[in-house]
């Protein structure tokens, strides 16, 4: 909310500067988010349009004769828009005004516009002493039609601009609290300051406003879910008022602009009071009454906007004898709106249910300023004080009010609330005294009773305290949270489950370890993915859960995977850097439960899967490896015999399976698994759309898949401009231990190992994990462990077969192996692999 | 015979101080004890025609021989080995050259500074729990003391997935949560993130991560609030660092506050970083209300309560200068390779 200070200075007897003001506010909870200063020149002095002459040698200026009291002026003015008898700011020579503003640059920057200074001066032979001053060249906030600055006819002739229009101190931009409906009011603010500052505090006190004749128009309320109170009456006699210039320049400086008399008054009794107010042209009203009521069927209102606005059944209305007048405390109809012509008017000042106008002022998309405030559930009794103050504004502009009509609820019994004293310090951990507490709410008005259990009368416009913490609150914050100590105090120590963290926190260490950077994306994507990620011609995750009011098409639903970010990450990576690029991301992805009905809620594993859609942690990463070269250098793609054929990097290599990358991405998935206690894992192909359908595996336990891995999709690599030799992978964290396992220690070998390697060819469709497998599983004596780490596939093996080179780690327990027990073992796997995959011995060494 | 041996020896002696290499020194070696066609053993396949008498005698002197011949050459072995180190030592090597960067990985930023924070609350006792980023309306806003259709709602601007189901706002839907969870006492940070439907520029995200501090035990008061928040900010920001509370408004605390840090920038004064207030506004804190309480099924007479929630990316944007927070989501290899 804009506060103008010299406004808040008609309630409040201080000489505090706008920053000490903005200061207490910020202290008190009403944050000051900007103090734009008013510049005051000097020499500007109110002066009347005594008479005005066309220039004789220019078409375009005029020349005018100014009363600047005591003094007439000849002032030469380029103005359209002044006539006799107007009064109008006068910067005499010497005043420094402001340069005009660009249009559109307005308020704060104002200040700092350049400035000129005024002189005697001679136009076209004519002398001027003078300028008459536009709202642009005295700096004044806010909006204003274009040309001089005209004054109301009050003004007094000759006395300084800034005296006379009651204005010239800094505007405040408050950050009023949601609660604090109280403070969306000049009056509101006020009061807090001179709490603050312990200052006088007077607001406005009008008298009842009344007159004999009676109202020509009723009020009625049909929903009182809509309407608690309807308070009208009738002024009559208004027509051709001009707002007075203090008026014009408040409104304008709180960032509403003048339009007519009784706009204003409406417009500045809401601010100054809190009180929305509608005012109707009494002529426009049909039927003699106006009625609070929901819409009907098929009913329709062009509002002030001028827009036709087709209402759906129960949008809270005014209404008229003949329909619908106005969107009830939201915004007034156009046909019964009040103009400068306008004679008598209608002054509706209500009361709302907060619910019903936000909901409408939501639906409709109008926040108006009425809006704002009706739905925060005003006190019944504003309804009076703002037309009160609405009467005498008008009345002194010679209205003559009717009597007032009244329809709806009365004010209650002021609310009163138990306050404990010692409760209050225990609660702030403070030892502030009774009579402290006492004074400090009595400042806002608070009636406190007692002396250490109280009973407290809250002030109507109080309605946010309610129960004894909202005192408590109000208490500290009227002493002021500086008075409160610093204290520190041990928490108990308890048995929570932290395990989600824990697990995330070891396994990112593990994957930065590994040379992984890690990524933060955004969860929410759109269109901008899916196509990216379709341009490979591949089917992006057709589950997702999509927003129901995104931001935009680039953000429209949760991600499904963390995939598609690290590749579009991946991509820019590799186009700046080159290869060598490793990155990861853990974040929570998401589905639409109907697409995965089998997914258990499980919020200790982090999954969660109660709310209609599946949410659960994931860990994701991709690496894009060197390309290697077609011919590679020999031995480059491992250490067996496999690589000697020249075909190294096997990953290029037409007819194998030996894809070493691939293989070493399995490797640091397992050490990461193994580092979690997982230790019996195996791999299976699976296929999945975004893998290279020949390149891609899980990862599993006895029970469970823990990982995914494979060879980026070519089509998604090309569609990213990536590599080839592009290798992704995620951790289903959800199957995977959260915790470290506490490793047991093994006694060491005693005595030494042999290694022998042998070489088996087999049929070229047989994994190698078979092999391995099966030996694992055999119980063959003194196999300490064995690995396939090679493949050879050409003539040497004759077509549809394929070599596995094999090695094994041999040992006993309790004492040296002989050559000959290392032979036996080795004729132990060779022929169980000739009985089970008909293998045949290659070579062995 | 034993002048044979004897020259043998001495031969070998001579050579291997001739020796230049290892290589060298392997064919001599080769070459004389070589066990086929070595000369000391063609020199010792004449024994067999010795009369047995003299065999002794000459194996005896045969031993000594090749014990000679094995002396020069490890002497020499020496020799080439030591002139090896001399060689090495006589190299010099450019440290001056551009260092060669190491294949390692990183944490982001923003985890860097979550972990900071998670071991100050860990050091106080503090457990860290983690919820879900889909929630109820019942958790994000009515367990939260913000009533349907209350203006309060518009404070964050909410992403719905379905009816009565959004993103969550804030991480403080898992104080409820929490509280249903474990009794009381408890003290748990809460980090995360959090939605709010806001367009993005360079100081709002429609994304971000949060913490949520949440501790509830008989006799916590404000003060406890305000000492935990201030040492919490001196270990994030410095010794020096001041801290402010003001007054504020969140339905889920009363009282509730603003926390503000005193600007490390200017120390105060004013400047840039701190549009001249001296102070950067760090989160919002306050006293657990009481409904919140109730909701975890906690008796708000018995137990009170703070809470505290700050934005991780502020704090990274205070502590690391960073002044735009998209570059966080970017992922730009120059960004994270500068707090790699
Ligand atoms: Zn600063």
């Amino acid at each position: 909310m804009r506060l103008p200070v010299s406004w808040l200075r008609d309630f409040v007897a201080t000489d505090a500067t706008a920053e000490t003001i903005a200061d207490v506010l910020t202290q008190r909870g009403l944050a000051v988010d900007a103090i734009h200063p008013q510049p005051t020149p000097e020499r500007i002095v109110v002066g009347k349009v005594e008479s005005l002459a066309r220039h004789p040698q220019a078409d375009r200026l005029l020349v005018a004769a100014v009363d600047v009291g005591g003094e007439r002026l000849q002032i030469v003015t380029g103005a359209t828009n002044v006539a006799e008898g107007n009064k109008v700011p006068i910067a005499l020579p010497g005043a420094v005004v402001f340069e005009r503003a660009a249009s559109g640059a307005r308020d704060g920057a104002a200040a700092r516009r350049p400035t000129r200074q005024i002189a005697p001066t001679v136009l076209r032979g004519v002398e001027s002493r003078g300028m008459m001053c536009s709202p642009d060249e005295l700096a004044l906030p806010g909006d204003y039609d274009d040309g001089i600055f005209i004054m109301d006819d009050e003004a007094p002739v000759g006395a300084p601009f800034w005296q006379a229009a009651r204005f010239g101190d800094a505007v405040l931009e408050v950050d009023v609290p949601s609660n604090r409906a109280d403070c969306l009011s000049v009056i509101g603010v006020a009061r807090e300051v001179a709490a603050g500052l312990q200052a006088p505090f007077s607001p406005p006190t009008p008298g009842p406003g009344t007159g004999d004749r009676p109202c020509p128009v009723r009020v009625e309320i049909e929903d009182p879910d809509i309407c608690r109170r309807l308070l009208g009456q009738c002024f009559f006699g208004l027509a051709g008022r001009r707002s007075p210039t203090w008026m014009v320049l408040r409104l304008a400086a709180a960032g509403m602009r003048s339009l007519n008399f009784a706009v204003d008054v409406s417009n500045f009794v809401q601010l100054e009071t809190g009180q929305p107010l509608h005012f109707y042209d009494l002529a426009a009203l049909r039927g003699g009454a106006i009625v609070a009521r929901a819409a009907r069927e098929g009913e329709t209102v062009v509002t002030l906007d001028g827009v036709e606005r087709r209402l759906d059944p129960g949008t809270p209305v005014i209404a008229d004898g003949a329909g619908p007048v106005g969107l009830a405390g939201i915004m007034g109809g156009a046909a019964s709106g009040v103009t400068a012509t306008t004679r008598d008017i209608f002054v509706e000042s209500p009361n709302f249910v907060g619910p019903r106008i936000r909901r409408a002022s939501l639906a409709l998309g109008l926040r108006t300023e009425g809006a704002l405030r009706h739905e925060k559930d005003l006190p019944l009794e504003l309804p009076e004080v703002g037309r009160r103050r609405a009467a005498q504004l008008l009345m002194a502009a010679g209205a003559v009010p009717s009597q007032v009509v009244d329809a709806g609820e009365r004010p209650g019994p002021q609310r009163r609330v138990q306050l404990r004293a010692r409760r209050v310090n225990a609660v702030l951990g403070t030892s502030y005294a009774v009579t402290q507490m006492k004074d400090t709410l009595r400042a806002l008005a608070f009636e406190p009773a007692g002396e250490d259990d109280l009973e407290v009368g809250v002030p109507y416009w109080r309605r946010d305290v309610r129960e004894e913490v909202d005192l408590i609150e109000e208490i500290a914050r009227g002493i002021g949270y500086d008075t409160i100590p610093e204290a520190r105090i041990v928490a108990q120590p308890q048995r929570i489950d932290e395990s989600l963290y824990d697990q995330e926190s070891i396994l990112v260490r593990a994957f930065a370890a590994l040379g992984y950077h890690e990524i933060v994306s955004l969860p929410l994507q759109g269109s901008k993915t899916v196509a990216a990620w379709e341009r490979s011609g591949l089917p992006f995750w057709p589950s997702r859960v999509e927003i129901v009011n995104p931001l935009s098409e680039d953000h429209r639903f949760l991600r499904p995977s963390l995939l598609p970010a690290l590749l579009a990450t991946a991509a820019t990576w590799y186009g700046r850097r080159g290869d060598g690029v490793r990155l990861f991301e853990v974040g929570h992805i998401f589905r639409r439960l109907d697409d995965a009905p089998q997914v258990e809620h499980r919020p200790e594993a982090g999954v969660f899967a109660d709310n209609g859609v599946v949410e659960w942690p994931s860990l994701a990463g991709m690496c894009v490896v060197e390309e290697e070269p077609q011919n590679g250098a020999p031995g480059a793609g491992g250490a067996g015999d496999g690589t000697a054929d020249g075909a190294a990097g096997a990953n290029t290599r037409s007819d194998g399976s030996f894809d070493r990358r691939l293989l070493e991405l399995k490797g640091e998935l397992e050490s990461v698994l193994h580092d979690m206690g997982l230790t019996e894992l195996s791999a299976q192909p699976r296929e999945r759309t975004y893998f290279h359908p020949g390149a891609s595996g899980n990862i599993k336990t006895a029970s469970a898949t823990v990982a995914k891995f494979g060879r980026l999709h070519p089509r998604l690599a090309r569609a990213f401009e990536l590599p080839e030799t592009t290798y992704a992978f995620s951790l289903l964290l959800e199957n995977i231990p959260r915790h470290k396992p506490v490793k047991r220690f093994v006694p060491l070998p005693r005595f030494p190992a042999t290694r022998r390697d042998i070489a088996v060819v087999v049929d070229e469709s047989l994994p190698a994990g078979s092999l391995t497998d099966t030996i694992r599983h055999a119980g063959i004596p003194h196999l300490e462990s064995v690995r396939a780490f090679d493949e050879y596939r050409g003539p040497q093996v004759g077509s549809g077969k394929k070599s596995i080179a094999l090695t094994m780690v041999l040992r006993r327990a309790d004492g040296t192996l002989t050559d000959e027990e290392a032979n036996a073992t080795v004729r132990a796997v060779v022929t169980l692999l000739q009985e089970r995959f008909a293998a045949a011995l290659r070579e062995a060494t | 015979m034993d002048d044979k041996l004897a020259a043998l020896a001495a031969e070998v002696e001579a050579r291997a101080q001739q020796v230049r290499d290892e290589r060298e020194l392997d064919e001599l070696r080769t070459s004389v004890l070589g066990r086929k066609g070595g000369r000391l053993s063609q020199v010792l396949a004449g024994l067999g025609k010795l009369p047995k008498e003299e065999r002794a005698e000459f194996g005896r002197r045969a031993n000594e021989a090749k014990a000679r011949i094995e002396a020069s050459l490890e002497h020499a072995r020496r020799r080439l080995a030591d002139a090896a180190v001399e060689q090495s030592l006589a190299r010099r090597y450019d440290v001056t050259f551009d260092a060669l960067p190491p294949h390692r990985g990183s944490l982001h930023i923003l985890r860097q500074t979550l972990e900071d924070v998670a071991s100050f609350f860990r050091s106080r006792g503090f457990a860290i729990v983690m919820g879900p980023e889909v929630e109820t309306e019942y958790y994000n806003f009515e367990a939260m003391n913000i009533p349907a259709d209350h203006p309060a709602r518009d404070a964050m601007d909410t992403f719905y997935v379905g009816p009565r189901t959004l993103l969550r706002t804030h991480t403080s839907p898992m104080q409820v949560r929490s509280m249903l969870a474990y009794p009381p006492p408890i003290a748990i940070l809460v980090p995360g993130k959090v939605y709010r439907r806001d367009a993005l520029d360079a100081r709002h995200a429609f994304v971000f991560h949060q913490f949520e501090g949440l501790q509830v035990d008989r006799g916590v008061t404000f003060a406890h609030l305000k000492g935990f928040v201030t040492d919490l900010c001196r270990a994030l920001y410095g010794e020096d660092r001041r801290t402010r509370f003001r007054p504020s408004y969140f339905q889920f605390t009363e009282p509730s506050a603003e926390v503000d840090v005193s600007c490390a920038v200017c120390e105060g004064r004013g400047c840039r970083t701190c549009g001249g207030a001296g102070w950067l506004e760090m989160g919002g804190a306050g006293m657990v209300h009481p409904h919140v309480l109730r909701a975890g099924g906690y008796d708000p007479e018995t137990y009170t309560g703070w809470a505290f929630g700050l934005g991780i990316e502020r704090i990274a944007m205070v502590r690391n200068g960073i002044d735009d927070i998209r570059l966080f989501t970017e992922n730009d290899p120059a960004f994270v390779e500068q707090f790699a």
